[in-house]
């Protein structure tokens, strides 16, 4: 961890590490507590204004804002983790293959990606969802399969780079195996270009399953999430109770702000 | 030419491919007999109704007479409102393509000279503050600005009142008027990213040789930028807004949605929840049409700017 | 020493070619760029044998071929020997970055598969020391080492798999004059001491002198000299090699 500070000694990393850490932070400890039960109601509490009591105020069935944002946090985060975490692997997988391969099969998965990436995911993505239904799986995979593209283009450039360089053909000369090769000798060099990708991905999917939630094809009318909350909260604000919608709202900002900050400062370091 | 030639196949392609899937999926969810007669008609009704639509042919061939109507301009009939889609769309539509366009030019206009004013004053206070709230404003989505606007100037200042969208066709002064915080909550992350670009290529530019002759020639620095920086900063910062033209266009269905602009992002969720497969089918392929238009604008301009990067 | 018809050929090239197209416009109008033409030669078991050229000369193209690096050429290529090992020219691209100094050095037992994890370590430190460096370097990254170490390294590398043949291109070219020097002491010394070949590959005949039994001259891809390093320096044939002596500042004739 020290030495991670020490390489990335940017404002941009440093101001993303602190929100980042700060948000992941309350949400770990939602997942054990929270100062009320987040679905719990309080007839006596309808639609209170933040307070010290409730410092993000209460909804109109008087349940507790606070509480609720920290539950909904976790799920949009567990989302963004799952839609990284196979988006990455599956892009890896695909990067790397193509990236080191090169030829027609090279050729003909770009252009599937050329044309994923030229559509918003968003867009796709609610097409399908509306045809899938919603649900929070149903998000994860498919916000999973439009973030391959981005992660198998920054891999493969990186893996036909890396190709080139004589230590590969060293290793080959050694009689080291393709897979081998791939995965000990070269997948290690493209950790640099592969963090910020994947701080970015966390960026992309937050704003993805806020969007679409709040559209209502993200996660469904029972499951929680800040996007499901935002569409919650939407009603709220011409009824002059504005600060639902403000502190659900901050809070996926503040996610995505340290998520892009983390990237660029990440990146910033790549560029030397 | 070549490279021309390779994008403009690609784009066709996509859009056959992208087509063909959305109208095989939605064919396959919805029963559009079930959603125009109800769940209690007669078998014989539904049949009849099922040929009448030309359902009953084979999925290619009913995708194939779709695609061939869709271009002549036949874009079939709505299950719920029972008029032509077209009818239905093209109001919608102008609607968007406007929000977009005056989200496009407001990033133009806005980030240009604030991009040129902050390289102006490079490593002085204003540009370091222009820079840290650029980076700041990159990051949040779009529809948070909308939530701050709408509760600042709509709850607050009332400045305008939410909900109260007027059509371009009754009153246009009011149209623009309205369309003005919906506008600017598409603009502004964008604004935010042209900015620390242009800053990034102008001063990237005044490193170059040519702007080092100019101010040996006695040139100042203002008139060296004004004059050789400004000029090959400004393509770029177009071509980065028109590849960002599709990202936009996805903004404006969540926008729509908080502002309760009556668009085509609006038309399509209540199309969507409506099982309304001809209105789907119809925006769907309008969306892609447009985001594969803009790419390919894109690209081009990208290739007049640097045509090095295609060998 | 070439006329020794005993030895043991390690290596045999016969009419090796290779060539490239070139495309004057989009339109058309291809033309055939000969890079190596009808190359022939023979490496005995043993031997120090330099292949020098300027650059473009097709040395490199060559090395490439010999080594399998070469997806297509006509000819043939025999070796007699297992695979060969490589030493490169820039000591900053052959090592790996994102690996220790060690696990260079033990990726190629690994993947040989036949030693155990102690057996391993104790050729890997052996190695280390027989290219001058200690057990201290195991743990370090290339990162961390110098440019001559880097290229002991690099020896070491290519020497623990016990290989008889070695390809060194341009092995020295990168550093500087008395790291070189050190360089090629080591390499004189490895070659003794596992008795090793070399196909050595360089610009400049004072550094083939140093080590080279043997000279091939290259131009333009085609052999246009070829025998024992004395000869070659005291009576030069052709006129290039005429060149490349005279060029040669320092010619260190016994």
């Amino acid at each position: 961890m020290k030495k991670l500070f020490e390489k990335h000694n940017n404002w941009f990393f440093r101001a993303g590490f602190v929100i980042t850490a700060f948000m992941l932070l309350m949400i770990l400890i939602g997942q054990f507590w929270t100062p009320y039960e987040p679905s719990a109601m309080d007839a006596s509490a309808k639609g209170l204004a933040p307070s010290l009591s409730h410092l993000f105020g209460t909804d109109k069935f008087g349940r507790d804002i606070f509480s609720r944002v920290m539950e909904g946090a976790g799920s949009t985060l567990l989302i963004a983790f799952f839609v990284v975490l196979i988006g990455a692997s599956a892009g890896v997988l695909i990067g790397a293959v193509t990236g080191y391969c090169g030829g027609i099969v090279d050729e003909i998965l770009m252009r599937i990606c050329d044309g994923i990436t030229a559509f918003p995911s968003v867009m796709l993505a609610l097409i399908i969802i509306a045809v899938l239904g919603p649900g929070k799986w149903n998000v994860i995979w498919v916000l999973a399969i439009l973030f391959i593209p981005s992660f198998a283009r920054v891999v493969r450039t990186e893996f036909s780079r890396i190709k080139k360089q004589n230590y590969i053909s060293l290793a080959k000369l050694q009689g080291v195996g393709p897979l081998r090769i791939i995965i000990r000798h070269m997948l290690p060099n493209a950790f640099p270009v592969l963090l910020p990708a994947i701080s970015i991905g966390f960026n992309n999917a937050v704003l993805a399953e806020a969007s679409m939630s709040f559209l209502g094809v993200g996660v469904s009318v029972n499951e929680v999430s800040l996007g499901r909350m935002l569409n919650d909260s939407q009603n709220y604000i011409l009824r002059g109770l504005p600060w639902y919608a403000l502190f659900v709202g901050l809070t996926i900002a503040l996610l995505i702000l340290g998520f892009s900050l983390l990237g660029e400062g990440l990146q910033k370091n790549n560029e030397g | 030419m070549n490279f021309i030639l390779k994008k403009l196949t690609t784009m066709i392609i996509t859009l056959l491919v992208l087509s063909f899937l959305s109208f095989a999926a939605f064919e396959m969810v919805g029963d559009p007999v079930a959603t125009i007669l109800g769940t209690n008609a007669t078998p014989e009704a539904a049949a009849e109704l099922r040929a009448e639509l030309g359902l009953d042919r084979p999925l290619p061939v009913r995708y194939g007479s779709w695609l061939v109507d869709f271009f002549r301009g036949d874009w079939g009939e709505s299950y719920i409102y029972h008029i032509p889609v077209r009818d239905m769309i093209h109001e919608k539509f102008v609607i968007t393509v406007t929000l977009t366009l005056m989200g496009f030019f407001l990033a133009v206009l806005m980030a240009i000279p604030i991009g040129l004013y902050s390289a102006r004053r490079e490593g002085q206070w204003i540009d370091r503050a222009i820079t840290v709230l650029s980076q700041i404003l990159m990051a949040i989505p779009p529809f948070f600005v909308a939530i701050l606007l709408t509760i600042f100037f709509g709850l607050l200042l009332k400045i305008f009142t939410p909900g109260t969208f007027v059509s371009y066709q009754d009153n246009l002064g009011k149209f623009v008027g309205y369309m003005i915080f919906p506008a600017i909550s598409i603009a502004l992350p964008r604004i935010a990213m042209t900015v620390k670009m242009l800053r990034t290529t102008v001063l990237g530019e005044m490193q170059k040789d040519y702007i080092r002759t100019a101010y040996s020639r006695g040139h100042s620095r203002q008139t060296a930028l004004k004059q050789h920086a400004f000029k090959n900063g400004l393509l770029p910062v177009i071509t980065f807004l028109a590849a960002n033209m599709a990202e936009m266009l996805a903004g404006c269905i969540v926008i729509e949605q908080i502002f309760s602009v009556p668009g085509i992002g609006r038309l399509l969720m209540t199309s969507i929840s409506s099982r309304d497969i001809p209105t789907v089918e119809a925006i769907v392929m309008i969306l892609a049409l447009w985001v594969m238009i803009v790419h390919f604008i894109g690209e081009l301009l990208n290739d007049a700017v640097d045509p090095r990067l295609h060998g | 020493m070439a006329e020794t018809v005993q030895k043991n050929k390690i290596l045999e090239v016969r009419n090796v070619s290779t060539s490239y197209t070139i495309r004057h416009s989009a339109l058309g109008g291809k033309k055939l760029q000969h890079v190596l033409h009808d190359v022939s030669f023979d490496l005995y078991e043993g031997e120090a044998l330099g292949l020098v050229g300027e650059s473009g000369s097709g040395k490199t193209t060559l090395a490439r071929a010999i080594l399998g690096f070469l997806p297509s050429y006509e000819g043939t290529i025999t070796h007699y020997s297992k695979r060969p090992q490589v030493i490169f020219q820039d000591p900053y691209t052959a090592l790996n970055p994102a690996r220790t100094v060690g696990w260079i050095l033990e990726e190629p037992l690994r993947v040989y598969g036949k030693y155990d994890g102690a057996e391993r370590k104790r050729r890997i430190i052996d190695m280390l020391e027989q290219v001058g460096l200690s057990e201290e370097y195991l743990n370090r990254r290339p990162s961390e080492l110098s440019g001559g170490q880097r290229q002991r390294v690099s020896i070491a590398a290519a020497l623990i798999v016990r290989p008889r043949f070695i390809v060194a291109d341009e092995p020295v070219s990168a550093l500087d004059v008395t790291i070189q020097a050190q360089i090629l002491q080591l390499l004189a010394d490895m070659r003794e001491k596992f008795g090793l070949s070399y196909l050595f590959i360089s610009h400049d005949l004072n550094v083939v002198y140093q080590l080279c039994d043997r000279v091939i001259v290259m131009r333009k891809g085609v052999i246009v000299e070829e025998g024992g390093i004395d000869t070659i320096f005291a009576a030069p044939q052709h006129p290039y090699t005429r060149e490349l002596v005279e060029a040669s500042d320092n010619p260190k004739i016994l």
